[in-house]
């Protein structure tokens, strides 16, 4: 029989068919997600390209001590003469990279630990979530000061000390999403195709779960953002490589005499924790395809 | 018949529930012979996509697992074979076409993606080569337009279209056997015809057998060679489908052609099998239909019936015993 059926009625728009550029759209309808994005990109352009931005040297003490906001000295000097500006730039570079780095551990371990679980139910799943309560119940401070302790506040101890502490966090929205996922029928489907299970678990499940995943992970950013920050705060930081927690750390004993040491480090963070957060949210929104409209 | 490609013998599957053990599947013996379309029909919950999922070592654990029984596919008992050996006959020499293609698709992967896993898995098919095998498989399903379709997401598609991709994965490795579970049971009346056009035709094409579990009669007398009549997990009654249609024996066979509906006549009543089906987590002494039927005998509700051959049927039913 020659029949043929022609698809091209049932197809929608093909500029659909990209995926992207649908989302694009959404995301413009969306000016709070914008707006938080505009300002995620011009922190992480500043930092990508810090030395472009900030010709000096972040630890030249070539200037006179408390000098306020100036052209020359866009945000004044530090105690040592240093210049607030050039620090404010290449610390953001550390502490988006460490809270970046941070959150892809933390994300790493959390998904495997979480799809694993998830798919494989029974002892295999009661072992893994007992084990990331137990990482819950440590007191996040008390961890961290250990490992600083132990190993030194090298920058890498931060990074996995951070995404060690964080990861339960991630395991758990990934279990939850592949225990409903797993039960799909799709998933029946791959079976009767004869697909293994690691297949199945990371080329089927997975993929369906990014929506709540991405927006875990923007918020895992954030998170590790903040909790380097308050680290360094607490002097735990990597004295070598200055990020915004360090700053205020040092800050904090000349706010009478120099305010602006704490306040542009101060809003770094702010600005770049709550638009995280605020683009986290209305990810969710925007990534959910039931909430998409039309497309 | 020695050649059988499938053939099961005393097939039992049983759900653990909160009432105790249930036996899904009860001595289910069937056989499918190369090239041969066979039928399973029998209302909703007597076993019939229980014994295809058993058939495939798909039955979900826990709740349920295969207790007795033999899977012959080709001489080798599927039930014995290592998860690996069975996930290269999943799929590859046997394929499965499920009831709704809706929910049976990934929703976030492209239709060549998932023909591409396939093809990867068993043949080793990737990149061009695999796309071309794509477009292959979707111009033998009878899509016009492959390459659109190809790029296209379920979501994107029609329930007759999506139904066609799934049966163009199930065809992606020149199965041996395809099982249909309820296959056009969520589409409309004028695709389901298209789409069983399809399968029959597909069916002659290559020569592949066919397992076609259905509750539509219309569709078993129009498509099938052969027919079991599936009543609480056993099979009542075999047949050729003419004769089964023709001349029923089995008192469940003749209740269950009474209550299909014909669109060649009028009729004030729908007639409707009366009583339910018995609860199975008791155990049955007798025949599990006795409580149902308008011709049992004294000793249909304490001794089993045994399958009795009768020309080329099998009736399992007291009345045919004697």
């Amino acid at each position: 029989m020659a029949y043929l059926i022609h698809a091209s009625a049932r197809i929608d728009a093909p500029r659909d068919r990209s995926g992207m550029t649908p989302f694009i759209r959404r995301l413009q309808r969306n000016g709070m997600a914008l707006a938080a994005l505009s300002v995620l990109t011009l922190i992480a352009g500043l930092a990508a390209f810090a030395p472009l931005v900030a010709t000096g040297d972040p630890g030249a003490m070539d200037s006179a001590a408390f000098v306020s906001p100036s052209l020359q000295h866009l945000m004044g000097t530090d105690d040592l003469g240093r210049d607030v500006f050039t620090r404010f730039i290449f610390g953001g570079r550390v502490s988006l990279t460490v809270g970046g780095l941070a959150a892809i551990t933390a994300c790493f371990v959390g998904i495997l630990v979480g799809a694993v679980a998830g798919f494989a139910g029974g002892l295999a799943d009661t072992v893994l979530m007992r084990l990331s309560e137990l990482f819950q119940v440590i007191p996040r401070f008390f961890l961290a000061l250990l490992v600083m302790a132990l190993f030194g506040t090298h920058f890498i101890f931060l990074v996995l000390t951070i995404g060690l502490l964080s990861w339960p966090e991630v395991a758990r929205i990934t279990r939850a999403e592949v225990l409903s996922l797993r039960e799909r029928e799709y998933v029946a489907a791959a079976r009767a195709i004869g697909l293994p299970r690691p297949v199945i678990i990371f080329g089927e499940i997975l993929p369906n779960a990014m929506p709540s995943l991405i927006v875990a992970m923007t918020m895992q950013v954030s998170a590790a953002i903040l909790l380097e920050a308050s680290l360094s705060f607490l002097g735990m930081g990597d004295p070598s490589n200055p990020s915004w927690g360090l700053m205020l750390n040092e800050a904090q004993q000349f706010l009478g005499r120099g305010w602006w040491m704490a306040l542009f480090p101060g809003l770094g963070i702010l600005f770049t924790v709550a638009a995280l957060n605020v683009l986290g949210d209305r990810l969710a929104d925007i990534l959910n395809p039931r909430l998409r409209g039309g497309s | 018949m020695a050649d059988a490609l499938l053939r099961v013998e005393g097939l039992r599957t049983e759900l653990r529930t909160r009432d105790g053990m249930l036996p899904a599947v009860n001595g289910v013996s069937l056989h499918v012979g190369a090239g041969e379309i066979v039928g399973i029909v029998g209302e909703s919950g007597c076993g019939k996509s229980m014994t295809a999922m058993s058939i495939m070592g798909l039955v979900p654990n826990p709740p349920g697992r295969v207790t007795a029984g033999r899977v012959l596919f080709d001489g080798r008992d599927l039930l014995q074979i290592t998860p690996a050996e069975l996930r290269k006959v999943r799929g590859c020499d046997i394929a499965m076409i499920f009831q709704d293609p809706n929910t049976f698709l990934n929703p976030v992967m492209t239709v060549e993606a998932q023909i591409l896993e396939t093809l990867k898995q068993h043949l080793g098919l990737v990149g061009a080569p695999g796309r071309l095998r794509v477009r292959d498989l979707l111009r033998r399903v009878r899509i016009a337009d492959p390459d659109r379709v190809a790029t296209a997401y379920p979501h994107q598609l029609s329930g007759g279209m999506r139904q066609r991709i799934l049966i163009a994965i199930a065809l992606s490795c020149e199965p041996r056997l395809i099982i249909a579970d309820e296959p056009t049971t969520a589409l409309d009346v004028t695709v389901q015809a298209q789409i069983m056009d399809l399968l029959r035709d597909l069916v002659q094409e290559s020569g592949t057998s066919l397992l076609l579990i259905t509750h539509d009669l219309g569709l078993v007398a129009e498509s099938c060679d052969r027919v079991y009549v599936m009543y609480a997990g056993r099979v009542v009654e075999q047949a050729a489908a003419i004769p089964l249609f023709a001349t029923p024996r089995h008192p469940y066979t003749v209740g269950l052609l009474r209550s299909a509906l014909r669109s060649d006549e009028r009729r004030s009543e729908i007639y409707a099998l009366e009583g339910h089906v018995p609860d199975l987590t008791q155990p049955i002494p007798g025949c599990s239909f006795c409580d149902r039927c308008s011709e049992r005998l004294p000793r249909c509700a304490t001794e089993a019936p045994p399958a009795v051959v009768l020309d080329d049927a099998t009736i399992a039913c007291w009345r045919f015993a004697a």
